[in-house]
């Protein structure tokens, strides 16, 4: 098994202890902490931008300053939707940001999610072409999470935050598309400060 | 007295901050020229471009139209019938100092208060934190595609304003003085410099880049509060409104 993100020793001062532990090829996994400050900086830390003042993030043995562009992904709590752009230009911008793909491969991309989240074709379009401030905040957490699946990162890490509000079925139906992402050779890391989160094995 | 020297040091302190840090995103957003290479930030390049520059042409057009005519219905008033001078003045008027200044203002207008007040939305809405959340750079996303739809837009419509201007000049001109059209295009041509020609250029793209650079400058430097938007739009137009016009005085001593 390739071992995708490990974090070694990594401190800084809003966390309340030194993190260690790997994920490796097609983890799901969670990790709880104490706080919201402190998921956001472990969110921030992972993600690049927060520095660590101990210890080191290696992403595939490479230090993660190192590693390409676009290698992490990030699911937000609220979707984390650019207002300016419809739903569409959000979905695929990290994507066509961080790399060169056809509009037939990212349409078939975003197709093969959709389906996988459950939404029904003659949703998908308007849902599309929406722009954010015109969609309920389930739709723009749903986008969001579309976004992260779409751009199809190394390592997705997902504020758990995106789970509160959303009832259990549909709930259910983002697990399995996560856990489903994991299994394609990814792997996902759910940062979460409650106690009711996902039944996923949790990091020690 | 020494408060009010202190005030002075203070506010010329600002100004200095304004020009280093205004310089060193546009020199960021001149390194990150490269990513114009990716797809979504051509789009946001061609957005620019279409709101800056094809939705100004209108106005433009229409600004250039009466300046035209009034610039040469007032010099005929002022020196009589002489068709050399009347076009030496247009030349003067428009091609060196009112067509890139007109563009600008009108850009000033439109665009400024309207880039300086999406970014700073965006700031406070946590936006902009996203997008360098999904290892998205603000500047080669937000910024570049804006600085270089702006100057570029404020290129073209400076070469529209003085082509509008101009054209509609000589119209009234021959029509007054009843005179040959084509001779007058025909002096025009021969009257017009090189330098006259490259310095409107350049006033041009200065203008485009001090415009685009303060808007996105202020809108992105502003704290996390919805009552900062307003104040980041207008300090945006003022001042990009006074680096214009300092920078065209600067280029005038130097080349005139």
């Amino acid at each position: 098994m390739t071992v995708l993100l490990q974090f070694d020793g990594v401190a800084c001062p809003d966390l309340a202890r030194p993190y260690s532990f790997s994920l490796n090829e097609g983890d799901a996994r969670l990790l709880k902490v104490a706080s919201e400050a402190e998921k956001d900086a472990v969110i921030g830390v992972a993600l690049g931008k927060r520095r660590c003042t101990e210890g080191v993030i290696l992403v595939q043995g490479v230090p993660l300053d190192e590693s390409r562009p676009g290698c992490i992904g990030w699911v937000a709590a609220n979707g984390g939707l650019i207002s300016n752009l419809k739903v569409w230009e959000n979905v695929t911008l990290p994507l066509w940001y961080h790399g060169k793909h056809t509009a037939a491969e990212t349409e078939q991309r975003v197709a093969q999610w959709l389906s996988v989240l459950g939404m029904v074709e003659a949703d998908r379009e308007p849902f599309m072409a929406s722009p954010p401030d015109r969609l309920l905040s389930l739709q723009r957490k749903l986008a969001g999470l579309m976004r992260a699946l779409v751009q199809s990162p190394l390592v997705l890490v997902v504020d758990s935050a995106v789970f509160k509000g959303v009832d259990p079925r549909m709930a259910a139906v983002w697990e399995t598309a996560l856990e489903r992402y994991a299994a394609q050779g990814g792997a996902v890391l759910a940062v979460s400060d409650d106690e009711a989160a996902l039944p996923w094995k949790i990091i020690e | 007295m020494r408060n009010s020297l202190q005030r002075l040091q203070y506010r010329l302190g600002r100004q200095g901050l304004f020009v280093r840090d205004g310089l060193a995103l546009t020199w960021q957003a001149l390194g990150s020229l490269p990513a114009i290479s990716k797809l979504p930030v051509r789009r946001a390049f061609y957005k620019q471009l279409l709101f800056s520059g094809i939705q100004s042409m209108g106005y433009v057009g229409a600004i250039g139209i009466l300046s035209g005519l009034i610039l040469v219905v007032q010099v005929h008033n002022l020196i009589g019938h002489n068709e050399l001078l009347t076009l030496h003045v247009l030349i003067w008027v428009i091609v060196r100092e009112l067509g890139p200044l007109l563009a600008a203002i009108v850009i000033i207008s439109r665009s400024s208060s309207a880039i300086a007040s999406e970014l700073a939305a965006m700031q406070v809405n946590g936006e902009i934190d996203c997008l360098r959340r999904m290892g998205v750079s603000p500047v080669s996303y937000m910024v570049m595609p804006r600085i270089l739809g702006m100057t570029l837009a404020s290129l073209a419509l400076a070469f529209y304003f003085q082509v509008v201007a101009i054209g509609t000049g000589m119209v009234v001109s021959s029509w007054m003085l009843d005179l040959a059209l084509m001779n007058e295009a025909a002096n025009f041509f021969d009257m017009i410099s090189f330098l006259e020609m490259t310095i409107a250029v350049l006033k041009s793209v200065c203008f485009g880049v001090i415009v685009s650079a303060a808007s996105c400058y202020y809108g992105l430097a502003i704290k996390r509060a919805l009552t900062e938007i307003p104040k980041a739009a207008s300090r945006a137009v003022i001042r990009s409104l006074l680096a214009v016009f300092v920078c065209d005085g600067v280029i005038t001593m130097l080349f005139f």
